[in-house]
Formats: C-alpha cells, structure tokens, sequence
C-alpha cells in the first residue's frame, strides 16, 4: 500500500502517540474517558444539506450518532500526549477514525503548544461539534457548521491565554497544518471517491470570556485544497453496447483558495441561554459555493429541562460545487436554506442527556419548481462516561 | 403509623430544610502562595496549572454528585452539577483540559491534600484537623 507524504506523517505520529501512551501505564496514569450519541431520525424530504443526504425520507439510524474514546497522558507538569478516536454514524459503515492525537506542551499558563492531528476552531463549537452534551442542540445548525468540511488537521498550533482582570480571560490560537479529506460526488453511471488534499491550512481564532456569563468567538481561516479525481472515457466509444465509462488515471485539479470568517457569542446568565453566530466562506475554486450563515438560539432552563428554539439561515450560495470539470453541470444550485426549529434537552443525571427537536426548513434553489419545505424530527440521546 | 408517615415526610423534606455547614479550602501546611477566589476558580476549572511561587497547582475533587463537590462549585462559579459535567465535557473531549484528581470524600481530600505539596481540596469545616491548613472559608 503507497502512502503519500501526508499519511504517512499522519500514520507515524498516530502510531508514536498510541506507543507512547501504550508504554505509559508502567510510569504514569492513562485517563481514559468516552463520550457517546445514540440518534434517531425522520426527515420528510430526502434532501437536508450536502454531505447529510443519507438521512433519506426514514426514520432511522443517522449520523446524528457517535461514539467517542479519549485518552489522555500527563506526561509531566508541561507534556501531556492525548488521542480521541471517534466513529460516526452513515448509512453504511460505522468507523472508527483518530478524531485528534497531539503532543502538548504548556510551559507556562499563557502558552500551550500542540503538534499533531489538531482542531481546526473555526466556528464558535467546531471543536465540541461531537460532544452532544455540551451542545444545547442534536444537531448544530448545520447552515453554519457544514460551511467548513475541514475538522482537522496535522500540524502545529500555539494557543495563548491572557487574564487581563478578574473575570476578563482572553484567548488567541494560530494553527497551521496539512491533512486530506474524503467525499463521494454523483457523475452519470456511478459515484466517485474524491480525495481532496489540503496542501495548506491556516486558521486563527480569538476568544474573549467574561465570568463564564459571556463568551465572543472570532476566527478566520484560509484553505488551499487539490482533489485526486479519475477522469473518466466512454467505454461506448468502443463497444456501443457496453454505456459506461471507466477510469483512466487520476488527475490532480487544483480547487482554490478557501476563506471562511466567523464571529459569534454565547450568554449563559442564570437560567438564561443565548448563543448567536455568523459565518463566512469564500472559495476561489469550483469546489464549493460561496455562502454565508447565521443562527441564533434562545433557551431557558428550567429545572432538568432546557427548551430551545433555534432560528437559521445560509444564504448567497454562488458557484459550484463540482470537483471534476467532466461530472454533470448542476442545473438546479440551491441559492439559500432556513429553518426554524425547537426542541428540548433533559438531563435526568448529570452523565445523560435526552433530546428531541423538530424542525421546519425550506430550501430555495435558482430553479422555483426545484424548491423544497420540509420537516426534521430528531431524537438522541448523549451520554459521557 | 402517624409516627412512620412524620419520619417519612421528614425524610423527604429533610434536603430543602437542610442547613448546610460551611466549606473550608485546604492546603498542604507548606503551602506559601496567596489566592483568592478568582485564582482558585481557575485552577479548579484548569485555566491556571501553577501557584504564584510557581508551584503546580494539584486541585482534587470529591466524587461526582457529592454535597461537598456540588455546593462547592454552586458557590465557586455559581455552577449546577450538570453545568459542571458540561464544561468538562467540553474541555477534555477537545483536548483543552483535565479534570481535578478525583477522591471519594473528605477524608481522602485530606490525606491527599496533606501528602502533595500545591494540592487544594475542598471538605467540610467540621472535618479540618491539624493534618492541613484553611486557605478560605465558604459560608454561604
């Protein structure tokens, strides 16, 4: 099996990472924690946004489920080794993929510097996304949370923290890294496996916290990706009874620079819960459309219940979102998306969560007669243990 | 019967009438550093790894769902347990934190306190004795 220059940094600093915490119990503690969602869900339309499309006109097994493995080795007061494997639900597999694994190095309390498989923090929860208990929502809205498909990368980031008065915690992070990404793209006759390679990631993030009352995200992040496509040739031309197509060699298209800004808050004041953002993207290839987000939730706990309601949009969706200049031209570009939904969390102990939501989206597409309202109903339940 | 239903009632409102005892924070009695309640909220919510003589900070945590560890971080940061178990959800399954070193009770707070230079637990008052020293007192 021929790596390329990227898997293999990724396989040795997975493998050095697992050794390492392998050989630490003799010498020092392995935390080992896990986290888990347990989704189910029907969706009125088959349709719900890109790469959520398995969701299908069912109730059932979704990708709203997850399960999560942490392992965290304190190597000494300033190294620390941790890994997370996480395995998402689809519809036809349920792996276990390494969410992230670095080595951390804290010399003091203002700096920490990680290397390894890192976050990218570009939304305001990008890096909770899978933590269902911290997140007031089964789903994040997923008109900001799917405008960036880069989770993480292999790289280095340095993250600082200033206390700057009592209360007042302000906190920057720089990161940069490399990394590859699947995605399945329908052409006529099949789907394909693209692989697209991030051959440059950028991302900075700024975060301000007053009291645990108010927290202020900022970020922004730029992207350079290549897709390894197959470019295809008709087999008709040469057996007419033979109308498929087949591979001939992989070809590498260079998809652009990709910018994504976002900004957002959350307030948690006695039984009160506001959490507000707005996201970016700007992409000069052909990969993506350009979009914009926004959301805004308002929650209020009371007792073990925490109902919620959630208003979203993305809109100004221009361009396209082909990998390959041979797949099929999109005749109908879905222009923007909202949704209004509700929803309730329960948590009967403080490790369990129980959650349902329902939700009503209407999807707006260049072609009226293509447009789509639908409903979304979920239920999950999250645990941590 | 009357005197089984009074002792039931009394068993069921027994946790709202409750008065709770005060809190004290404990360090080891080496301990040289001073702290106030901003500092000591960072360090247990692991925001600050070291004291202002630069010694690492150890806080230790009684057993989840305990009176003690509840009203503790209730009047630390006017956290729930279950706002609690979030923010540790959140920090350690994105690698930006580790939870305190857990202990069953106060008696294992106190030993342990006792035991670790730049250690910090938190027990009832009534349970200090001369193994540790008060840092502050929660009363409230």
């Amino acid at each position: 099996m021929i790596f390329d220059s990227t898997s293999r940094l990724y396989l040795r600093l997975t493998f050095s990472i697992g050794v390492t915490l392998l050989a630490l119990p003799a010498r020092a503690k392995v935390d080992v924690r896990g986290f888990g969602t347990g989704g189910l869900l029907y969706n009125s339309e088959s349709r719900y946004l890109g790469d959520w499309d398995s969701y299908g006109k069912r109730l059932g097994y979704s990708r709203d489920s997850r399960l999560g493995l942490n392992l965290n080795a304190p190597l000494t007061d300033e190294w620390s080794a941790k890994i997370q494997l996480t395995g998402l639900g689809n519809s036809s597999s349920f792996m276990m993929n390494v969410d992230w694994a670095f080595v951390s190095y804290a010399p003091s309390d203002s700096l920490t510097v990680r290397a390894g498989r890192i976050l990218n923090p570009v939304w305001m929860i990008s890096e909770s996304i899978d933590i269902g208990l911290s997140n007031p929502w089964i789903r994040p809205p997923v008109e900001v949370y799917n405008l960036n498909p880069i989770k993480s990368v292999n790289g280095l980031s340095l993250i600082s923290n200033w206390r700057v008065a009592p209360g007042h915690l302000l906190s920057g992070e720089l990161g940069a890294g490399v990394g590859t990404l699947t995605y399945y793209q329908n052409r006529s006759g099949g789907q394909d496996t693209v692989t697209v390679k991030i051959r440059e990631a950028f991302f900075a993030r700024l975060n301000y916290n007053w009291d645990d009352i108010v927290t202020v995200h900022a970020s922004y992040a730029r992207t350079r990706v290549d897709a390894n496509v197959a470019s295809y040739a008709s087999l008709a031309a040469l057996n007419p009874l033979l109308a498929t197509s087949y591979a001939t060699n992989i070809l590498t298209y260079d998809l652009g620079l990709g910018q994504f800004f976002g900004v957002g808050a959350k307030l948690e004041y006695q039984n009160f819960l506001v959490m507000t953002e707005y996201a970016h993207r700007i992409i000069g290839g052909t990969a993506l459309p350009k979009a914009q987000g926004a959301y805004v939730t308002f929650g209020y706990e009371i007792w073990k219940f925490l109902p919620h309601i959630t208003v979203a949009g993305q809109w100004g969706l221009t361009g396209t979102s082909n990998f390959h200049p041979d797949y099929p031209t999109v005749t109908a570009l879905r222009t923007s998306q909202w949704s209004l939904g509700g929803g309730v969390k329960f948590t009967p102990i403080d490790s369990v969560d129980i959650k349902l939501e329902a939700q009503k989206t209407q999807q707006v597409y260049t072609d009226a007669a293509a447009n789509l309202d639908f409903w979304v109903f979920s239920s999950a339940v999250d645990f941590v243990f | 019967m009357k005197l089984l239903n009074c002792l039931f009632v009394s068993l069921l409102l027994s946790p709202i009438f409750a008065r709770a005892g005060a809190l004290a924070v404990i360090v080891p009695h080496s301990f040289k550093s001073q702290v106030d309640r901003n500092a000591l909220a960072d360090v247990f919510l692991d925001r600050r790894s070291r004291w202002d003589d630069g010694t690492s900070a150890k806080p230790v945590d009684q057993a989840e769902g305990s009176e003690p560890r509840n009203r503790f971080y209730q009047i630390l940061v006017n956290r729930s347990s279950t706002q609690m178990k979030a923010y540790w959800a959140q920090m350690i399954f994105t690698g930006k934190g580790n939870a305190p070193h857990l202990v069953e009770d106060s008696a294992a707070v106190k030993k342990y306190v006792a035991a670790t230079p730049g250690s910090v637990g938190y027990i009832e008052k009534e349970a200090v004795d001369s193994t540790v020293r008060v840092l502050l007192e929660f009363d409230e």
